[in-house]
């Protein structure tokens, strides 16, 4: 069924909200799940992407793009990926790693997980709850069991006392 | 009966719906974290340095199972695998202390720059480094040294590998608490001399990991802050063996 008559080399991708966007496919095909749709023949039309919306779709696009234009170098690529995310909020980030799952695409997904896990370095149990909303499920008895079992375990040379 | 129903039908309307849904129905920014599927979740924590695991634990049940799964310490070391390397000059026996070590240097290599450096070792005030057992641990950026100056008194020593400069942080003598190691002692040794050999830091500068010069299975975790001990059994197998982890390995001590 599938036409053998080459691979185009521009996909329209379109994401959950509708929109449609033009890449290139040697950019796409960073994401496997893309790579397999086009190796599969089945990416002739617009490959639709239902988990990811348009916003970032839009973004993870120019990430894709972005990368793809710089030649193997992983410094070059590495410090990229560190300007590309530097401007991202939260919720974008949350999105991305999303996004960067469904798609397949381990270099960006360990890029933003990395980037969120950066945000919980060294800060205390407290400020992690409040700043992911997270909610406190224990009981005291076993908040204190659970710290107690980390007496002895490495921490790290500072002790976060900020707040 | 037909309330119940419709109610059970919305339920699974409910649970239903993929995550993504989920996701992009949240209007606030706190239940982000809640709504990531746990894999990534563990893919997130993973990304953390291990002096942030601990605390990751006490936020919630959830990010404690997460982080004390056997999957994620084995994945967490991997990933996190300390990129540098000390080599020194080997003693023929470790668990004998009279083979002397008499090397003045060591050689660190960094493994992503492949850059080989040579360290003098610090001077004892008053001498006689030369023939004692040392032991080195790797932490990062940092490398720490022991010297046994006799069988039951450590100095240790800490170098910045920017300066090579070394400096002296602790004095360990366990001479005054004898008595708590000799429950310890089986029949066979016990009229042998014994020192209490480093083999690694459970928590940097505050816990250091022992175990005694005679084949045990007990070791101890010391606290060089609190001057606690904290006794604990390997395996009966883990007596014969040496005990010379080449990264953090405190991880594996969570998994048991």
């Amino acid at each position: 069924m599938a036409a053998e008559t080459g691979t185009p080399t521009t996909l329209t991708l379109k994401s959950n909200d509708d929109e449609l966007f033009s890449v290139a496919e040697s950019a796409a095909i960073l994401s496997v799940t893309i790579r397999n749709m086009v190796e599969d023949g089945c990416a002739g039309g617009v490959i639709p992407l239902d988990n990811v919306d348009g916003k970032t779709l839009a973004s993870v696009i120019t990430y894709m793009n972005g990368i793809s234009a710089i030649p193997a170098d992983e410094e070059k690529k590495k410090s990229y990926r560190d300007k590309f995310l530097s401007d991202k909020d939260f919720e974008t980030l949350a999105d991305m790693v999303l996004a960067a799952n469904y798609l397949n695409m381990s270099c960006l997904m360990d890029a933003v997980s990395a980037k969120i896990a950066q945000v919980m370095e060294k800060k205390s149990v407290g400020w992690v709850r409040r700043k992911f909303g997270i909610e406190n499920d224990y009981t005291p008895e076993e908040e204190a069991a659970v710290k107690e079992e980390h007496k002895w375990t490495f921490e790290g040379v500072e002790t976060d006392d900020d707040n | 009966m037909a309330a119940a129903g419709v109610k059970s039908k919305d339920t699974l309307r409910r649970r239903s719906r993929p995550y993504y849904f989920r996701v992009c129905k949240r209007n606030k920014n706190s239940q982000i974290m809640d709504s990531l599927p746990d894999e990534l979740l563990f893919h997130i924590l993973l990304q953390l340095p291990a002096e942030d695991i601990p605390n990751a634990a006490v936020v919630c049940r959830k990010w404690y199972r997460t982080t004390r799964a056997r999957d994620f310490v084995h994945a967490h070391r991997s990933h996190h695998s300390v990129s540098g390397l000390v080599i020194h000059e080997l003693t023929t026996d470790r668990l004998n202390c009279h083979p002397p070590d008499t090397h003045t240097h060591v050689l660190t290599l960094n493994v992503d720059t492949e850059t080989m450096t040579k360290y003098t070792l610090p001077q004892s005030p008053q001498g006689g480094y030369e023939r004692r057992p040392k032991f080195y641990f790797s932490a990062g950026k940092s490398l720490s040294l022991f010297v046994l100056a006799s069988d039951l008194y450590l100095e240790g020593w800490d170098m910045k590998s920017e300066s090579g400069e070394w400096t002296k942080l602790y004095n360990i003598d366990f001479t005054p608490r004898k008595c708590e190691f000799e429950r310890f002692h089986s029949d066979k040794y016990s009229h042998v001399p014994f020192a209490l050999l480093p083999f690694g830091w459970i928590k940097f500068r505050e816990v250091l990991a022992f175990h005694f010069s005679y084949p045990s299975s007990v070791c101890t975790a010391y606290n060089l802050v609190t001057q606690e001990f904290h006794f604990f059994e390997l395996g009966s197998d883990a007596r014969y063996h040496e005990f010379v982890p080449h990264t953090i390995n405190y991880l594996e001590w969570l998994s048991t």
